[in-house]
């Protein structure tokens, strides 16, 4: 006789081995203990999510500072309409709901004892660890520009290193007339249409404050994020004012001089600058890197379905430190990181299967005052290898494929839905609603 | 007329097209629709509540008509500025977890 098999009773069968098998070693060990290490939309997105979708997991939290200030909107502060404060969250949110909250550097990790190191020399034991460290900046790849040319020459890319106001200010004392030079970097690199949001920014506030002023953008690479909508743009709003060149026309800068405020490009023009923006090349945070997370490359390997090391197994490293292309180095995307993360470590240590992905990025810049644009992807794993979903995702369509009234609308409205994303998005991984 | 959508009816669907065996299927499902639905409180907040033009979500729209909604953007039926790009990335059973989290309750 055949014994007949549903799908539905294969189903049933297949799941009550793992879990009875699991019950006793949780038993014995308590809580699982997840420990996330940065509070950025990364770390805060898996503390969130780890509390709300896993009751009996404890989530412990560690960040350095008792603040964050977001990258994502750091523009709005050059152009004058958003303050600082504005865009500043704390970790009281994330507290009340349940996550221990740590406020100290994480030292060192020890992947064989399962600890993190604290500054004040406590070690904090995991069964799972999350680590969402950002990035660091390499100091000295562009020549001469080091911490110290930093606060001449502001990078304006990583507010834990250096408040987006250091910059703001520069742009508010630049004489009018002046030239405002950006040197932008060669991918990879945190947030791909930033520097191009910046652009647009600053020529917002130079428009009105500072009419002769120009802006300068020499960019190691030949193409970006968004680059039709950013250009017709600019030609739209800030005609005349905005040149950009590209590493083929000799965009490439390679060394600066704070004292005299000069960039030098691979062909070796000089550029005087009034305000000299350098967003160097980049790398994962150090505590990735001196737990040997990342490759050569200074990013981290990782696996498609889980985000776990491929290098340390254990740690899940997520965010913009993590090698996760096609998928952008951006916060939202890092948010729909951390969630999967969360799920595959819980489910990892339970002995059990981790669910199959999908990743998710909404990227909105904003370029003149209802102006916004946008950029979306949904993002799957194909064994070892992250994918785009195929004829999904994409850019807001160009002005000429919409009448003018139509134009005016898509704009003002991906303008506004830019502030409800921020705004949504910042509120959730902060534990604010 | 449109079918009426159970919990149930949907459930059995995600089972059935859901790749993870080694959970039980409740619990399963219930993480399952808070990973698809993770991208969702991205832009319309952690209670589907949206703000600054953004549509509210939930509670809004049967199961039916929420799924119908998303195979609307997917198939570029309605006018939409980002619904449309992100719907053609998901599968109708993700629709249909996301219409557990935010439907109406049935």
């Amino acid at each position: 006789m055949t014994t007949v098999l549903t799908r539905r009773s294969l189903l049933a069968a297949a799941a009550a081995a793992p879990v009875a098998v699991a019950a006793p070693r949780v038993a014995a060990q308590g809580r699982l203990r997840l420990v996330v290490i940065g509070g950025g939309f990364g770390g805060a997105s898996a503390a969130r999510f780890a509390r709300d979708a896993f009751p009996d997991v404890e989530v412990t939290l560690i960040e350095r500072s008792r603040q964050f200030t977001t990258c994502p909107y750091g523009n709005l502060v050059l152009a004058g309409s958003r303050t600082i404060e504005t865009i500043t969250f704390g970790y009281d949110g994330l507290s009340r709901l349940g996550v221990r909250v740590v406020h100290d550097e994480a030292e060192a990790i020890d992947p064989q004892a399962k600890t993190v190191r604290l500054r004040n020399g406590a070690a904090v034991p995991y069964d799972r660890l999350i680590m969402s460290p950002g990035i660091d900046l390499r100091w000295g790849a562009i020549e001469g520009y080091t911490e110290a040319a930093a606060d001449r020459m502001p990078h304006g890319w990583a507010p834990y290193l250096q408040p987006i106001t250091v910059l703001e200010r520069q742009l508010r004392a630049m004489p009018d007339g002046g030239v405002f030079v950006m040197a932008i970097p060669d991918n990879p690199f945190r947030c791909p249409p930033g520097p191009y949001e910046r652009i647009s920014m600053v020529a917002h506030y130079l428009k009105r404050a500072k009419p002769r002023a120009k802006i300068l953008a020499l960019d190691a690479k030949n193409g970006f994020s968004k680059q039709p909508l950013f250009q017709e743009a600019w030609e739209e709003l800030y005609p005349g004012m905005i040149e950009w060149r590209g590493a083929s026309n000799d965009g490439r800068v390679v060394a600066v001089d704070p004292q005299t405020m000069t960039l030098r490009t691979e062909f070796g023009e000089r550029v005087r600058a009034d305000v000299a923006n350098v967003i160097p090349p980049q790398m994962a945070g150090r505590i990735a890197r001196d737990t040997g997370l990342a490759n050569q490359t200074g990013w981290c390997p990782v696996r498609a379905q889980t985000f776990e090391s491929a290098l340390v197994p254990g740690i899940h490293v997520i965010g913009d430190a993590s090698i996760a292309a096609p998928m952008p180095k951006s916060g939202f995307v890092a948010s729909t990181h951390a969630k999967q993360a969360v799920a595959a470590a819980v489910a990892l240590h339970r002995g059990q299967t981790p669910p199959s992905p999908v990743y998710f990025n909404t990227c909105y810049s904003h370029v003149g005052t209802g102006y916004g644009i946008s950029i979306v992807g949904v993002f799957r794993a194909d064994g070892d290898r992250f994918v785009e979903v195929p004829n999904s995702g994409g850019i807001s369509p160009r002005n000429a494929t919409m009448g003018p009234e139509r134009r005016r609308e898509y704009r003002r409205l991906e303008a506004d839905y830019a502030d409800g994303w921020y705004e949504a998005l910042t509120r959730h991984m902060f534990g604010l609603s | 007329m449109r079918r009426r959508i159970s919990r149930k009816v949907l459930g059995g669907a995600v089972a059935l097209a859901g790749a993870v065996l080694a959970v039980p299927a409740a619990a399963n499902e219930d993480l399952r629709i808070g990973l698809v639905t993770g991208g969702c409180v991205g832009c319309h907040g952690s209670a589907g509540s949206g703000g600054h033009g953004i549509p509210k979500i939930a509670g809004t729209l049967s199961r039916g008509d929420f799924v119908a909604k998303m195979k609307a953007f997917r198939d570029d039926q309605s006018n939409p500025t980002v619904m449309n790009r992100i719907a053609r990335g998901y599968s109708d059973e993700e629709f249909a977890l996301m219409a557990l989290r935010w439907a109406k309750a049935e």
